[in-house]
């Protein structure tokens, strides 16, 4: 029985890498279109082998394995738990479906392009399974390596390369973080790092936790790391935006999850750090929805929302370490939100991103106030689009309100002793409830200005019809997005007992105890869907008593400007938040100083008054340091002599 | 929950129903009165949404299939908010009674409004979305912290069946600064939601201060009589839920056939009250600037954080 085990497991992860691997050998070696297809086939046939983890765990199988190969910096183990498996398996079904999108879509693709998909594929599974921290962070760096040669898409460097040193800083810090733990925990395998808090002292331990929440936080965009979303998801392709925007936010927020709760441990010394970055979460999440509201480009819109459901994942996942030490039951609540968010958000970002993309392709639009009036051009991509349009919102019955719901819920489940937590429990309602509403304003403005009125340029007007089959992994995501929501406690038990092996909670009493109405979502939405359909059929059509006509515009004939405009809807709300917008009117002048315009610019201020700064102050340095460089081959004889005899005078000396 | 029970919380949710334009049309009688006016008579929005259901629709060339969705949508959870609202009775028949359910069903209907204003292209539909948006941000987030006050104050989680009743249980150790704090907010929340003035003026069309009229422009026929029926019903729930949530005094908690017969009257004396209230603001104050709204509402947002957090500091 443990050899068929051991059988079985290397059987499973043959199936995984061995698809990819050859899908990159192919198409690093060959370019036309046709492998380019048998390349991305291949990385479809390993996304398969990865959805059946979670199968393949619950059947018993022990899913590990040590690479036979020595290391001087460790081993290669990987092994998979319950709550990875769990993971695992959704990400890959979402990453499959992301690479049918990409075949079916042909506008990313190419041998090269879906080479690297395999390859970032097997990155985040091997970051997901890893079971060193030398695996960890070969494969978290691979995966922003790949995500950053993925990203390549004609002039935009400033976007790659900003998205690549913000990773990379964010990368430092997690070296940082996991090299100093594995050197106090004596061993690098992570699933024998339990609860090092102790060993580590509290202050450290608190610290190591800021640094590893930091570290992925650039990956999520937590403030001030989230300078790169924006200008990257608008310049990127597509495709590689959706798998940065959700699998590789899985991928994140599963190691943060195992980081802190199981490899560090909460103590209730690091309640302050917990504090300072639920007020960071908040600022993020609350940034994320007023800039996603003033956006031109709908990928940008997606961007700031990435950013906003982000911060809302990282909030719930802080508010936890407050509440395990006071209720464990609640935390574990919390962390199911938290992570079922995270799934939910993957779904119906990735739905919204290929719909963007598929808007764009057909009518080579790229900005929101051209567009309008899809829907009577493309009904049926404007359906799906509003499937993913109410799940973005958290309107009923979808995934998307669940999510809030359990949030909002284990919030308020929030009985705590000391009074000081209790306030903040307010706030983190009020920071929920207000970025809540403004993201489902933006998202209606996302949608109605795409998809309603009437077509503003002559592209909208007459759109090339979709290519055949992109519809399908949309219309995959879009009932997921409703099954999800009427499903939910499904996928709530799945994660239930994963969570409970990470953070050690027991298991009872169990997250239902308290949780109010663990049926409701189902029952909510068999009751919209029943009580919807009843007056549909009780006032279905007639048609004689309908009649068609121009919109109604006092006598006059309204032509396509004669509607409002996207910049005009959200120009109330940039109105009553001005303070943080700041000044946003510029008075351009033409090239012939003979006429000026007043246009409205959002710039991030971020960038402006964080990020320009700094480079420029590090450009003067180098600036400065450049100048020892003379290129004269003796002048680097006389330094390397100079070092030489200074170090060896220190370690005399010293 | 014995079938008489559940035949009781059905009767409520249709009653409801039934008696929102009544509601609509007292409201107006009223304010004709102040104004030294005859008035319609109080059943004439009942004529006039029959007159509405036997008209023909005219549907825009630029709309799209949510156009006939969206009444549909709009009356869907108007309907479901009514199935959850204690009215004569404390406990609802819906079987999601949540608080938190309650307020994203607030904002399906607002979503589904926003989107309706915004389909075929009109300027005045636009216009009106967009204050919409602008007001949502602030109403919602007020809306929802002074409902969960509530919930946290009453200890009775989210199960709206359980709020009055535990409050009613408290007595007069109910009245409490964060009842009084989150019953204000509610007050002012009730009248931003149902765009009353001060805040927008229900009874105008085509001037450039309107909300929720222009989103309605549109539609006419059936289309129209849901989406008049259900803003209807938005404001008879909501004087419900002052009047049965905020002050809960008189709502029947038991069966008892005495019980009951004084809660309809307690109801209809509150309901009226609140009535009398909105017609005399209607009549004697004037709607507010659009951006001077964002202070009002702001105040009612802030007075709903300082309910609760008056909850664990006090």
């Amino acid at each position: 029985m443990q050899l068929q085990d051991g059988a079985l497991a290397a059987l499973f992860f043959v199936a995984v890498f061995l698809p990819a691997v050859s899908g990159i050998t192919l198409g690093m070696l060959f370019r036309s279109n046709r492998v380019a297809n048998v390349v991305a086939s291949l990385c479809i046939v390993s996304c398969m082998a990865g959805a059946s983890t979670y199968f393949l765990w619950s059947a018993g199988v022990d899913l590990s394995y040590t690479l036979p190969l020595p290391s001087a910096a460790g081993q290669y183990i990987l092994s998979i738990d319950q709550l990875s498996a769990a993971m695992i398996s959704f990400s890959s079904v979402i990453f499959m479906l992301i690479v049918v999108h990409v075949v079916k879509s042909t506008s990313d693709s190419g041998c090269k392009y879906s080479a690297l998909l395999n390859a970032l594929f097997l990155a985040c599974f091997s970051c997901m399974a890893a079971d060193t921290a030398l695996v960890l962070l070969m494969s978290w760096e691979m995966v922003t390596l790949v995500t950053f040669l993925l990203s390549r898409n004609g002039d935009n460097e400033r976007a790659r390369w900003l998205f690549f040193v913000i990773a990379h800083i964010g990368g430092l810090i997690l070296i940082c973080a996991f090299v100093y733990i594995s050197s106090v925990a004596g061993t690098q395998v992570l699933s024998q790092w339990r609860n090092l808090g102790p060993t580590l002292g509290d202050l450290t331990s608190t610290a190591l936790v800021l640094m590893i929440i930091l570290g992925f936080g650039s990956k999520l965009g937590l403030i001030p790391f989230h300078a790169w979303m924006p200008d990257l998801y608008a310049s990127a392709p597509i495709h590689t935006t959706a798998l940065l925007s959700t699998v590789c936010s899985n991928v994140a927020i599963l190691v943060l999850v195992k980081s802190i709760f199981s490899y560090i441990g909460v103590s209730p010394s690091m309640s302050w750090a917990a504090f300072a970055v639920i007020a960071l979460a908040a600022a993020t999440a609350l940034w994320g929805a007023m800039e996603s509201l003033v956006q031109k480009e709908p990928k940008k819109i997606l961007a700031y929302s990435s950013m906003e459901n982000m911060a809302l994942v990282v909030l719930c996942l802080s508010l936890g370490m407050v509440y395990i030490g006071e209720s464990p039951v609640l935390a574990k609540l919390i962390l199911i939100a938290a992570v079922l968010h995270t799934m939910n958000h993957a779904v119906f970002k990735s739905l919204m991103l290929m719909t963007i993309d598929t808007v764009e392709d057909c009518t080579g639009e790229t900005n929101i106030g051209k567009m309008g009036g899809l829907s009577k051009t493309l009904p049926i991509l404007s359906m799906v689009a509003i499937v993913g349009v109410i799940s973005m919102a958290a309107i009923p019955p979808t995934n998307g309100f669940v999510s809030e719901w359990l949030m909002i819920q284990s919030i308020m489940g929030a009985d705590l002793e000391s009074t000081g937590m209790s306030i903040l429990m307010p706030l983190a309602l009020a920071a929920v409830g207000i970025c809540g509403m403004m993201m489902a304003a933006s998202y209606a403005r996302l949608y109605a200005f795409v998809f309603l009125g009437r077509p503003r340029s002559e592209g909208m007007k007459k759109p090339r019809p979709m290519k055949k089959g992109t519809i399908l992994p949309m219309a995959v995501l879009a009932l997921l997005c409703l099954g999800m929501g009427f499903f939910a406690t499904v996928f709530m038990d799945v994660l239930t007992s994963g969570i409970e092996a990470v953070t050690g909670i027991p298991s009872d009493p169990g997250y239902r105890s308290v949780m109010s109405g663990e049926m409701l979502p189902l029952l909510l939405g068999i009751t919209i869907t029943v009580v919807l359909a009843l007056l549909m059929w009780i006032f279905r059509k007639e048609k004689r008593k309908e009649r068609k006509t121009r919109t109604w515009g006092c006598g006059e004939r309204l032509d396509s400007n004669m509607q409002y405009s996207s910049i005009g809807f959200s120009q109330p709300l940039v109105k009553v938040f001005h303070p943080f917008y700041g000044d946003t009117s510029v008075v351009k002048e033409s090239e012939n100083k003979e006429n000026k315009t007043l246009v409205m610019e959002f710039s991030e201020p971020f960038v402006k008054y964080l990020y320009k700064p700094v480079s420029a102050i590090v450009s003067i340095l180098s600036e400065r340091m450049g100048k020892i460089q003379t290129g004269n081959i003796q002048t680097y004889f006389g330094y390397m002599l100079v070092t030489l005899v200074v170090a060896l005078l220190a370690v005399r000396l010293l | 929950m014995n079938y008489a029970e559940l035949a009781l919380m059905l009767f409520q949710a249709a009653a409801l129903i039934l008696i929102s334009p009544l509601v609509a049309g007292i409201i107006r009688k009223l304010k004709a009165m102040m104004q030294n006016r005859v008035g319609a008579s109080i059943f004439q929005p009942y004529r006039d949404l029959m007159k509405l259901f036997r008209k023909e629709t005219v549907v825009s060339e630029n709309a799209s299939f949510l156009f006939r969705a969206i009444p549909l949508v709009c009356i869907t959870s108007m309907v479901l908010l009514a199935a959850m609202t204690p009215f004569i009775y404390s406990g609802v028949a819906a079987p999601y009674a949540d608080v938190i359910a309650m307020v994203y069903i607030f904002t399906m209907f607002r979503f589904a409004m926003v989107l309706g204003g915004l389909e075929g292209g009109s300027a005045f539909g636009g216009m009106g979305s967009s204050r919409e948006a602008m007001m949502s941000v602030l109403i919602e987030p007020a809306l929802l912290i002074s409902i969960m006050t509530l919930s946290a104050m009453t200890g009775a989680g989210f199960d709206i069946s359980e709020i009055s009743s535990s409050i009613i249980g408290a007595g007069a150790a109910a009245i409490s600064p964060a009842l009084l704090l989150a019953g204000t907010s509610f007050l002012i929340t009730m009248v931003a939601e149902n765009t009353r003035v001060p805040f927008d003026n229900p009874d105008t069309h085509l001037e450039l201060t309107m909300v929720h009229e222009g989103m309605l422009l549109e539609y006419s026929g059936k289309g129209l009589a849901f989406m008049e029926l259900a803003s209807m019903l938005r404001l008879t729930i909501f004087m419900a839920l002052l009047g049965t949530l905020f002050f809960p005094w008189g709502t029947a908690v038991t069966m008892a056939p005495s019980a009951l017969a004084l809660s309809v009257v307690a109801i209809a004396i509150k309901m009226l009250v609140i009535a009398f209230g909105i017609a005399l603001l209607e009549s004697t104050i004037a709607k507010m600037r659009v951006f001077r709204m964002p202070n009002m509402l702001t105040a009612s947002f802030a007075l709903s954080l300082m309910a609760m957090i008056s909850l664990y500091v006090l």
